[in-house]
Order: structure tokens, then C-alpha cells, then sequence
């Protein structure tokens, strides 16, 4: 191994090109230097072999975890809602009025949003009766605040359409799962902050209008239009949703990138009807993403879409 | 996913998430790396065998932080995949059916391409026999060092309190290899021929 050093740093191309050339005609030369060459060669190629083999087996076993991990998960998920069906039956069969049903759904619900743990859905007639005494609450707090029946929502007030059902319950459990206020309370901009008061009071017209002046600007860009697209989602603007939380996606955010895919995503599926090409396509690049933040609430969410 | 993210993650130590970005790549750009050798003349399961060597040492450019962007990680990877083939193809003594002057030619390709002496598969195969004689501390060793680890990551990664005990290892390994090898006569007849 005496000219282990120098063959080393042939292989490793750290020669200079006269260097190079002179370890060359040497190897042509010297017969004990091209044998050790040839050694040394070989057992790099071998080496490299078995850490492609190495890596290979890893990545194989990784791929075999997550399947039963997905497995799992798959399987627990068909429990719960065979669980929360045979409820419901008993519910139904038990003849509780419907009224009370909601009422008690609607109780349930507050327990569950204190406790923060839970993912059980809300009926439509209660996303209804939320969503007018946000507006009534809305119009107490701003009586300037014209209020006004979004285009989106006019002609199915009395009974949305189930995927817009589905979408904004999957919302309210998106929510319910992340802070608000993110990790920037204490440094985002004052000016802004009447946006996000705004949004904690679910005002959401007056939310898109604290925010509008800070859509372009070079700090609070992001955080802006991010209160804009969830507040026009929950005002049942689905497209102005979809529209802004595109051009999130489109800024490509390591951090948040995930996140507002999955908004964009939530925003096509309350608009089906009309995105629904778009809808299949995200959600098609999103699954194809196996480490992707909302890969099971997608996996869920299509489901969910399909059984209807 | 994005070019971005996946360096990110490739760089990241958690194995949970470099695994993860390696996976991906596998499922989409395996059968573009797959075409590619076809085109010069690769069979598949010698194709699969270069791929995986390939995305080694994709992985470890991304992860050395020796791939600087020249051209896509999918550009670079094809690259790796086309010179591999062609040094395979060399060294099995086959033909190559053609040469894919479109592809990028890559930093790693034109470094490596000057490599006159051919070493065939057979020999390497025998290498590569003798080396899984060897325990798992020296296999371990022997890889991360040819991967163009630090002695001081190496010895990190062994939990050993000073670089030293791993280039110690290293070469009491290299050691144990070569004797292995020399002691071997059929081999030592093999290189011979070359010579």
C-alpha cells in the first residue's frame, strides 16, 4: 500500500493536470504502481456497489414501514367511521328529534373545540346556523358592514352542496388543529394586527379589507393574503379562496408551502362542480407526495368526496 | 415535489426525511434514468443496479453539498446513470448501442470520463465478494470513507471520541481488505492479466 496516498488522490481528482499526466506515464511505467492501482480501483468500484446496495436496502425497508404504517392508520380510520355510523344509527333508531340532534351536536361541539382533540364532523344544518351568527355577530359589532349574501352561497342557502359541505367542515378541523396566531403574535406588523382581530372576531369582510393593503407588501405578504383566502373560505367565497391561496402555492414557501396546497385544495373542493380538473390534479401531485404535511387529510378528503 | 425542497430534505439528517426524498425520487424519475441506459444499451436489471449507484452518489453530492446547481438534480442524476452505463458497458466488454450526445454532460461525467484503464465487472464482483466477507464495523467504515466522509463525521457517526480512532479503523480495514485480496490467487492472476 505504499502508493495508496498518491493513487488515492488521483481517484479522488484532487491532481493538478501536470500531476495527472505524470501519474499517468508512471503507471504505464511502473508495473507495482498500475498492480496497487488496479487493487485500489477495484476495491473503490466494490465499495461503491455495496453502498448503493446499503442504501438501496434502507430506503426498501423505509418504504416497507410506511406501507404498514398507512395500513394502520387506514385501518383505524375505517373503525372510526363505522363507530361514528353505528352512532348515528343508534341515534336515529332511538328517534332523539332532530332538533335536539343538532342541539346536542352543536354542544358537542363546543365541548370538543375546548378540549381541541377531536375531528367529529358538523352537520350541514349547523355549518348554516354558524355561519348566520357569524354574519349576525358581523353586523352588530360593524353595523356599516353591509351585509350581503356571497354570490357563491345565494341559491343553496337552504341546502349547500355536499362536497361545500365537506370542504368547510374539513376547514373548521383544519383550524381547530392550528394556531392562528402562528409562532409571529409578538413581531407581526400593528397595522396588520386589526386584520388578524378582525379574523378572531370572524369578521371575515372586515378581515379582507385590513389585509388588502399589505397584499403586496415585502414582509407581511404572505401572512396577508393567507388571512385573506381563509376568510373569504369561510365567508363562502370559494373562488376569491382559490384565486389567493393559488398565488400562495405559486410564491413557493418551504415552510407554509404544504399548508396552503392544502388550502388551494380544500377551496377547489367547495367548487367542484366548476374545478373539478383542477381538483384532481392537486390532489393527484399532493398524494404523489408521500411526505407531503396533508397527505392523509387529502387521502381523507377524497374519500370523503367520493362517497358522495 | 420542488427542486428545493428535495435538497432540503436529502440534506436533512433525520433518516425519516432524506429516505423520504430518495423514495421519491425513485418513483418518478426512475423510469426517465431507465430510458436513458436502455437508449445505450443497458439491460434492465443491470439498469436498476446503476440507478441505485447513481442516486448514491447524487445523495451524497446533495448531502457534501458538492452539487452546486449546475443544471436540475434530474439532469444530474441522468448524467451520473449515462456514465455509469457506458464505464459498465466498457468494462463488460458489451457494446453500446449509442452515444447520447443530447444528454447534460455534468461535472461528475467529464471528471471521470478520462479513466483509461478498464476494469471489468467480473473483477469487481470478486471485490466485492471478498469485502462482504468482512465484518460490519469495516464495511461501515470503508463506505462512508469512499463516499468522501470526514474522518471526523466517520468518527461521529462510530461515537468514537477522536477523529484518529476512525482513521485508524479505516485503514486497520483497508489493511484486512488488501491481505484478503492478495491472498487470493485467482484474483492476483486476473489483475496480472491486466498489467
Amino acid at each position: 500500500m505504499k502508493y495508496y496516498e498518491k493513487i488515492n488522490r488521483y481517484l479522488g481528482k484532487e491532481m493538478s493536470e501536470d500531476e495527472q499526466k505524470e501519474f499517468k506515464e508512471e503507471l504505464y511505467n511502473n508495473s507495482d504502481l498500475k498492480l496497487e492501482f488496479l487493487m485500489q480501483k477495484s476495491e473503490t468500484l466494490a465499495i461503491e456497489k455495496l453502498a448503493a446496495k446499503d442504501l438501496k436496502n434502507k430506503v426498501r425497508e423505509f418504504r416497507n414501514r410506511n406501507a404498514q404504517r398507512r395500513k394502520k392508520l387506514l385501518i383505524l380510520f375505517l373503525l372510526l367511521v363505522g363507530l361514528s355510523t353505528l352512532i348515528g344509527a343508534l341515534l336515529i333508531i332511538t328517534g332523539k328529534p332532530k332538533a335536539e340532534i343538532i342541539e346536542s351536536n352543536t354542544s358537542d361541539q363546543n365541548v370538543i373545540n375546548s378540549d381541541n382533540s377531536s375531528e367529529t364532523p358538523i352537520s350541514t344544518d349547523t355549518i348554516i346556523d354558524n355561519q348566520e351568527t357569524l354574519e349576525n355577530t358581523d353586523e352588530e359589532l360593524n353595523p356599516e358592514n353591509e351585509r350581503k349574501s356571497p354570490p357563491d352561497t345565494q341559491q343553496t342557502k337552504d341546502q349547500p352542496p355536499s362536497h361545500q359541505v365537506v370542504a368547510m367542515n374539513t376547514f373548521l378541523e383544519t383550524e381547530r388543529s392550528i394556531n392562528l396566531k402562528g409562532d409571529d403574535t409578538n413581531t407581526r406588523d400593528k397595522s396588520l394586527s386589526r386584520a388578524y382581530t378582525a379574523y378572531e372576531n370572524k369578521l371575515w369582510n372586515n378581515v379582507i379589507e385590513f389585509a388588502e393593503p399589505f397584499r403586496n407588501d415585502s414582509i407581511w405578504s404572505l401572512n396577508a393574503l393567507e388571512l385573506i383566502g381563509k376568510a373569504a373560505f369561510q365567508d363562502f367565497q370559494f373562488t376569491k379562496a382559490a384565486d389567493t391561496f393559488f398565488e400562495l402555492v405559486n410564491k413557493e414557501d418551504l415552510l407554509y408551502g404544504d399548508r396552503w396546497e392544502w388550502y388551494l385544495l380544500l377551496s377547489y373542493a367547495a367548487i367542484l362542480n366548476e374545478r373539478k380538473d383542477d381538483f384532481d390534479q392537486l390532489s393527484n401531485i399532493i398524494l404523489g407526495d408521500p411526505d407531503h404535511s396533508y397527505f392523509l387529510k387529502v387521502d381523507k378528503l377524497k374519500n370523503d368526496l367520493n362517497f358522495l | 415535489m420542488r427542486e428545493k425542497r428535495l435538497i432540503k430534505k436529502l440534506q436533512n439528517p433525520s433518516s425519516k426525511e432524506y429516505n423520504s426524498a430518495i423514495l421519491w425520487i425513485e418513483d418518478n424519475w426512475f423510469q426517465d434514468a431507465l430510458r436513458v441506459m436502455k437508449s445505450i444499451g443497458v439491460e434492465r436489471h443491470l439498469a436498476e443496479e446503476i440507478f441505485w449507484e447513481s442516486l448514491t452518489n447524487l445523495y451524497q453530492s446533495v448531502k457534501e453539498k458538492k452539487f452546486e446547481g449546475k443544471g436540475t438534480l434530474k439532469s444530474y442524476l441522468l448524467g451520473i446513470c449515462r456514465y455509469k452505463s457506458l464505464d459498465r458497458l466498457k468494462r463488460e466488454g458489451k457494446s453500446i448501442i449509442s452515444y447520447v450526445a443530447e444528454l447534460p454532460v455534468d461535472e461528475y461525467t467529464r471528471k471521470k470520463e478520462d479513466d483509461d484503464i478498464i476494469i471489468s465487472e467480473e473483477i469487481v464482483e470478486l471485490f466485492y465478494e471478498i469485502l462482504n466477507k468482512l465484518d460490519e464495523k469495516c464495511k461501515k467504515v470503508l463506505t462512508l470513507a469512499v463516499q468522501g466522509y470526514s474522518m471526523a463525521k466517520i468518527a461521529k457517526s462510530f461515537k468514537f471520541d477522536r477523529n484518529q480512532s476512525a482513521a485508524t479503523l479505516n485503514y486497520r480495514c483497508r489493511n484486512k481488505l488488501r491481505e484478503m485480496v492478495e491472498s487470493d490467487q485467482f484474483i492476483l492472476n486476473k489483475l496480472k492479466k491486466l498489467l
